[in-house]
Order: C-alpha cells, then structure tokens, then sequence
C-alpha cells in the first residue's frame, strides 16, 4: 500500500505545478474582486451613488428647483444621483451601465400635477434583479408616490376646505403655501429616524462574511481540475490492485491521502501569497490582516481542506467519466454554495431553505470558519466537519468497492 | 439529414451511457423547479425587525402590521420588546431594529410642528446602501402620518375660517382628496425587442446565468473527453479532413443537451415562458458555447491545462457576467464569454444575432490557432 501510496504522490506531484500557477493567478483575481468588494461595502458604500437618467419635458422651473433641493440632501445625496439626459442617451447609458435606471417625464407633468392631474412617469431599469436599483424599485417608486400622494391630499384636501368653508378667496394662496411646506416636510424627513450604529461586537461584519464565502468557495471549486486527475472509466486497475493485496481501502485511502497533501499545498501556497501581497500592501488597502492571523486563519481552514477532499474523491467515484464528474461537481458545489449564503448573505433565503442550508456540508463548513472571528465554541461545528469528511470517504470507498466487484463480476 | 440524425444519436449515445449525464440533466431540471417554488415563500434581501416601547399603542400596531403584510424585498418580522430586537441586530440575526416609541401620536405632531423632533429609534451594527434605501421606506410610512398631522397643525394655526370644524371633520378633506394614486409605470429599456421577459425575484434571478454557466462548462468537459479520445486513438478511424465536424458535433451534442434541458427546467419552473425563441435561444446558446470550447482546446492544447484553468475560468465568468450582480468595471470584458448572451438574450431579441457572429469568430480564431500551431509544427 505504501508503493501505491508513494506513486499516487507522484501522479499528483506531476499535476501539481500547473493547478499551483493557475492557483496564483486565481489568487491575484480574486484579491481584485475581494478588494472591490470590500469597496463597495466599506468605502464606496458610503458614498456609493446610483446615477438615475432624467429625461422628458425638464422646462419647469419647480421641477429644476425639485431636482436641485432633493441632490442636496444630506440623506440622499449619498445615494442617488439625478442626471438629466434625451431618451435615446438614457438607453444607451442604461445598457452600458453609466446609470441604474431612467425616469422618463410626460410633457407638462407639473403644470398638470399642480391642477391636480397627475399623468404617470415611466421609470426604466434593467430587467434582471441584479443591480441594486432593480431590486429596489419597486419599493423605490413607492416610497415616492406614497409621498407624492400624501402632500397631494394635504395641498388640495386644504383647498377643498377653504372652498366648502366660504374662503375660496385666499384657497389658492394657501394650497401654494401649504404645498411648499409638504415639500420642506419631505426634504427633512431623514430627521423621522434616529439612527444609532452599534459597531460590531458578536457576529460577523459583512466583510469577514464574505472572507469566510469566499474561501469555502474557492476550496470547493478547486476540486474541478482534480476530477480529470481521479475519475476513472474503467477499473481494470483497482480490480488488479486488489488482486495484488491492496484492498479498495487501502486503494483509496493512498489516493484521498495524497489529493488531502496537494490540495493542503495550493491552500498554503495561496495564504502565503496573500501574507506576503497584503504586507507589501498594507498601506493601500483599506481592511488588512496580520500574517499571523492568516496563519492561524489557514490552521483553522485545515479541517474544511479534509472535507474538501473527500467530497473530491467521491465525486470522482460517483461519476464514470469527466464529463459526468465536472458538470456533477460544479452542479453540487455550486447548489450548496448558492443556498448556504456564499453569494447572497443567507437571511436572505426563506426560512426552509436556510434550515436545509444549516445541515449542508457547505452551510457547516461556514459556521465552522465564521466562528475563527467570532470566537464561539468551535468542537461542535468541528465534529461535523469531520464527520462529514468520514461520510464523504465512505460512500466514495463504497462506490468504488462496488464498481470494482462488478467489474470482477463478483 | 438521416445522416446527420444517425450521428446524433450515436454522439448522444456517447454520453447517456454514463449514468452520471444523466442524474445531472434530471437534477437540473428538479432543482431548479424545487428552487423556485421554494424562493416565493417569505424571504428579504434585509431583514428588518420591528418592535414597539408601547405595544398598545394603536397607531405603531396598525404600522407594524401593514409593513409585515406587505410584499416586498424586505423582510419584516416583529420582535417582543425593544431588548429583544436589539439583541437580534447585535447577534446578526437582523440587519436592523425599528423601534417605534410610546406614543406615537405625540410623537407625530412634534415632528409635524418643528419638522427635527424624531419618531423612530432605528438601531444598525453597520451601514450600508441597502439600509438606507430601506429606511425610506419607513419615512415614508411615518409621512403619511405626519402629513395629516401637518394638516391639521397647519389648518389650526393659519386658517381661523376651518376652527369650527373638528380634527375628524377636517381630515376627512385630506382623506377625500381626489388623487391619482398612480405615479409610476415600470418600462423595459428594449421593449421593441423584448422576447421572454419575466419578472425576476432577486433569488430566482441568477438561475438562468448559472444555467448558462454550467452549460460552458458541460462544452468544456466534452472538450476534455474529446482530447482524451484523440489520445487513445479512438477517432483514428476517422479522415482528417471530418475530424473538424467530428469536434464540433462531441462537443455541441452535450452543450445542446444542457442548453435544451435548461430551457425546459426554467420554462417548467414557470421563471420564463416558454416560445419558439427560448428554444432557439437554446440552440445558438449551445453552439455558442461549443465555438468558445473548440477556441479553448486550441488555446491550451492540452488536458491537463485545460482542466487547471477551469475553476479559474468559470469564477471569472461567474464574476464577470451578470450572473449575481454586476460590476460595471468589467461590463465590456463579458461580452467575451457566452453566458452574457444567454443572460441577455431573454429581454432583447438582438443577442440572438450577436450569438451567431460570436460563435463564427471563435470558430475561426480556432481554424487560424489550430493553422498557426500546424505551421509552427511543421517548422
């Protein structure tokens, strides 16, 4: 077994070297994308700006003045930006991404607006619910009519009062007035809510959720190129093996063995990489983490690397060939991921599918890593790593006992 | 055409013989209809967590439960006591606490009369876009209300004429407004060209990317099991000159069994509607994929490097295109790759043309790599 053992190294070893610098080119990617990522949700965040397309019959003056009150406030100022544009500059800018969405005025909306009639804007986004804006705009053009609506009742339930009430003389004047209150009322209406910001104490911020992501992700998707190494069409080889005395455990445990040493190299490679980039860069980046922390960070990964591993091996067992083993890799590595929370944060499931997520080699495996910033107890989460692991190794070590025997015609 | 259906079935045979093609065209199709019927429960992109210092206050319940019933992205749920929410923000459970006050009539008129008293305590670890985006959500439930109390406050103080009228009888004038209630019509940026449009839910969205993702990669593992045949001599048989079709049809008969079974799993699923141009769609998809994987297999040449690139690749094309969100940054950099198509191809018919010119210039960039490294050879 020890022959076998050594010459499974050797295979790997062989294989090695190019999954290493395609590794490191992976690293470099995904540095970049972290990178932005963390941008986005530190930095940027704050001053991230949706640019919203503004085209039609801009002539008003009340809706230029609108336009200028509502980019000064402080509340909104941060988030929306309004642009004005034709409609043709509007497409165009929507579908290279210059701006998240249009609105697109009908002629004389304030003049009419102001006798009561209120003929509706067209609001354009992207159809796909992947940019914050498309996501939003349902709730979006709501909060707007909502408020549009409510100042509307206040401005002309005032005017119908004075007319019932023998003061049609002074109605006007006073839907005009009352109308530029409603609308100081809406600039100022940040000042409703008192936020209070805890900062983070238990639980995770929502980089250190996505670190953790990402790094599940990134080990499951590195068993892609292994797959081609360890699936097997025909077992004319573990039937000889057997034959020879290597029993299909012993066959087995040489092959996860050296797949758990290769993949537990990239994984070292790779943190020391990011050790070495993030010292260089430390003054650039707006989030670092200590060597040491890496460090400690990569022990703690070391049990997720096992299950990896093994998850790898019985894929390879389960399928007869590449094709079968790549797409039912990518298929089950990429389900669990996307329903454990590695894409979006994982509240954001319904209740089912966040109970299933829980119990899911993937959803354990980052309860596991969260718990290295959380400090919570960690053997729990641990024992099921492994078991999973266990489980993993078995039913790859069934699979192949079973392939072997049929291929004896035992 | 007997032929060419003859050859297809044989290529096709090729691949239903293993057992795993097929658990992973059934699975497709059952996940993805499982997924979706599961994605319309309850479910926020934020997850927001109301609670009240009062809970007898009348005018914080009737908001508290028109915010829970509603139907929208954001989840609410209700928490006991003030404590209670805030320990579920601190513990992650919650991205945000509203905490609505003991009086929430007071409260109203106070900010109605200086327009800087606040109402709501809202409680956040951190903040982001998503949250603020929310909190205008519960401005403008609290405006409604303060609007009516501005009113009468407003009424009181300057319109001596309306003091014999009652609050009552002065905001029925507010309710009775006559007032369109519709401000806004969604439009679609292409409309002239829509094809399969539907409405997407955020969970629901990056199915159809993932789907196109994994059909790139089924073009890729038929690549793969192509080279290894070349290997081991198995197309030995063949004459050079129908090696080409040979290529082309192992590896467009598992991108087509993908792209189809994928179409049929998002039309099933009730995500799309199914049509003729979905099935087109489906069909230029899988050629498409297959000219990118023929490029691929001349690129590197070699198993080995091919299988190394490939989780590389395929986080790139997860990243890239709009599969989950989209990075404007490298928008351009998407058109080189097929998912971007398939993905956009479902509300603007247009893609189907840009499909056909991208798989005829990667079929050629192909034909020239594979006429270079010959010549290269030869030298």
């Amino acid at each position: 077994m020890k022959r076998y053992f050594y010459l499974q190294l050797k295979r790997t070893a062989r294989f090695f070297p190019c999954v290493l610098t395609i590794t490191v080119v992976l690293v470099v990617g995904l540095s970049l994308i972290l990178g932005a990522m963390i941008n986005n949700y530190n930095q940027k965040d704050e001053n991230q700006i949706f640019n919203i397309g503004i085209t039609g019959d801009m002539e008003n003056r009340l809706l230029k003045l609108g336009i200028e009150a509502f980019k000064s406030i402080d509340g909104t100022r941060f988030s929306l930006d309004f642009v004005e544009m034709s409609e043709e500059q509007a497409k165009d800018a929507l579908a290279t991404g210059k701006i998240s969405a249009y609105v697109v005025l009908p002629d004389n909306f304030i003049e009419n607006a102001l006798n009561g009639v209120v003929v509706p804007i067209e609001f354009v986004t992207t159809v796909g619910a992947n940019d914050v804006i498309t996501m939003f705009k349902t709730e979006i053009t709501r909060v707007v009519t909502d408020m549009v609506i409510a100042s509307q009742k206040g401005t002309y339930g005032i005017g119908d009062a004075l007319y019932e009430n023998g003061a049609a003389n002074i109605a006007n004047k006073h839907i005009e007035k009352i109308s530029i209150e409603y609308f100081d009322l809406i600039l100022k209406r940040d000042k409703m809510s008192q936020v209070e910001e805890l900062g983070v104490s238990g639980g995770l911020t929502t980089t250190e959720y996505y670190l953790c992501s990402i790094l599940i992700v990134f080990i499951m998707i590195m068993g892609l190129p292994f797959v081609c190494l360890y699936c097997k069409k025909d077992n004319s080889l573990p039937a000889l093996l057997m034959s020879k005395g290597i029993s299909t455990f012993g066959q087995l445990a040489s092959e996860y063995l050296s797949h758990l040493l290769s993949l537990t190299a990239l994984t070292g490679t790779l943190f020391g990489v990011a050790a070495i980039s993030l010292t260089l860069l430390k003054d650039n980046l707006p989030y670092t983490i200590s060597p040491v922390t890496l460090v400690s960070l990569f022990l703690y990964f070391v049990p997720v690397i096992v299950l990896s591993a093994a998850f790898n091996i019985m894929i390879s067992e389960l399928s007869g060939d590449i094709i079968g083993g790549l797409l039912l890799h990518f298929f089950t590595t990429f389900t669990m991921c996307y329903i454990s929370g590695c894409f979006y944060p994982i509240y954001s499931f319904p209740t089912a599918i966040q109970r299933v997520s829980a119990v899911l080699p993937v959803g354990v495996c980052r309860d596991f890593l969260s718990n290295f910033f959380t400090q919570n107890n960690v053997f729990v989460r641990l024992f099921f790593v492994l078991m999973y692991a266990v489980l993993f190794f078995a039913v790859g070590l069934l699979a192949r006992r079973l392939k072997t025997v049929r291929h004896t015609g035992g | 055409m007997k032929k060419w259906f003859r050859r297809f079935c044989i290529f096709n045979k090729r691949l239903y013989k293993k057992a795993s093609f097929v658990a992973i065209l059934v699975l497709l199709l059952l996940s993805v209809c499982v997924f979706s019927l599961t994605a319309e429960s309850d479910s926020g992109f934020v997850h927001i967590i109301l609670a009240q210092t009062n809970s007898d206050d009348a005018v914080s319940s009737k908001i508290i439960k028109g915010l829970i019933e509603d139907d929208s992205i954001i989840l609410f749920t209700y928490a006991k006591n003030p404590e209670s929410a805030i320990d579920a923000v601190e513990s992650g459970q919650a991205d945000s606490a509203w905490i609505f006050p003991e009086d929430m009539n007071e409260k109203l008129s106070a900010f109605a009369n200086t327009k800087k008293a606040s109402i709501v305590r809202v409680v956040e670890r951190e903040q982001n876009v998503f949250l603020r985006l929310s909190r205008e959500k519960l401005h403008s439930v609290l405006y409604n209300y303060s609007a009516k109390a501005f009113f009468i406050n407003y009424s009181r103080e300057n319109l001596s004429q309306l003091n014999s009228l009652s609050d009552e009888e002065l905001l029925e004038f507010f309710d009775n407004a006559k007032i369109s209630d519709k401000l806004f019509t969604f439009g679609n940026p292409s409309s002239a060209n829509q094809t399969n449009a539907s409405s997407t839910d955020y969970l629901t969205a990056p199915l159809r990317g993932l789907l196109g993702v994994i059909t790139v990669l089924g073009g890729i593992a038929a690549t793969m099991r192509y080279m290894q045949d070349e290997q081991n001599n198995t197309f030995a048989w063949v004459p050079q000159k129908k090696r080409l079709p040979l290529e082309i049809g192992c590896i467009t008969v598992a991108t087509l069994n993908l792209s189809l079974v994928s179409t049929v799993a998002l039309c099933a699923s009730g995500l799309y509607r199914f049509s003729p141009t979905e099935l087109i769609c489906a069909v230029f998809y899988a050629v498409c994929c297959s000219a990118f994987c023929m490029f691929l297999k001349q690129l590197f040449g070699n198993i080995k490097l091919l299988g190394a690139i490939t989780p590389v690749l395929i986080l790139i094309i997860i990243c890239v295109c709009p599969v989950f969100f989209v990075f404007k940054q490298v928008a351009t950099l998407s058109f080189l790759f097929p998912p971007v198509y398939y993905i956009n191809v479902s509300h603007d018919s247009k893609y189907i043309l840009y499909m056909i010119v991208y798989s005829f210039a990667f079929v050629c960039l192909s034909f020239v790599l594979e006429r270079l490294k010959l010549k290269l050879g030869k030298r």
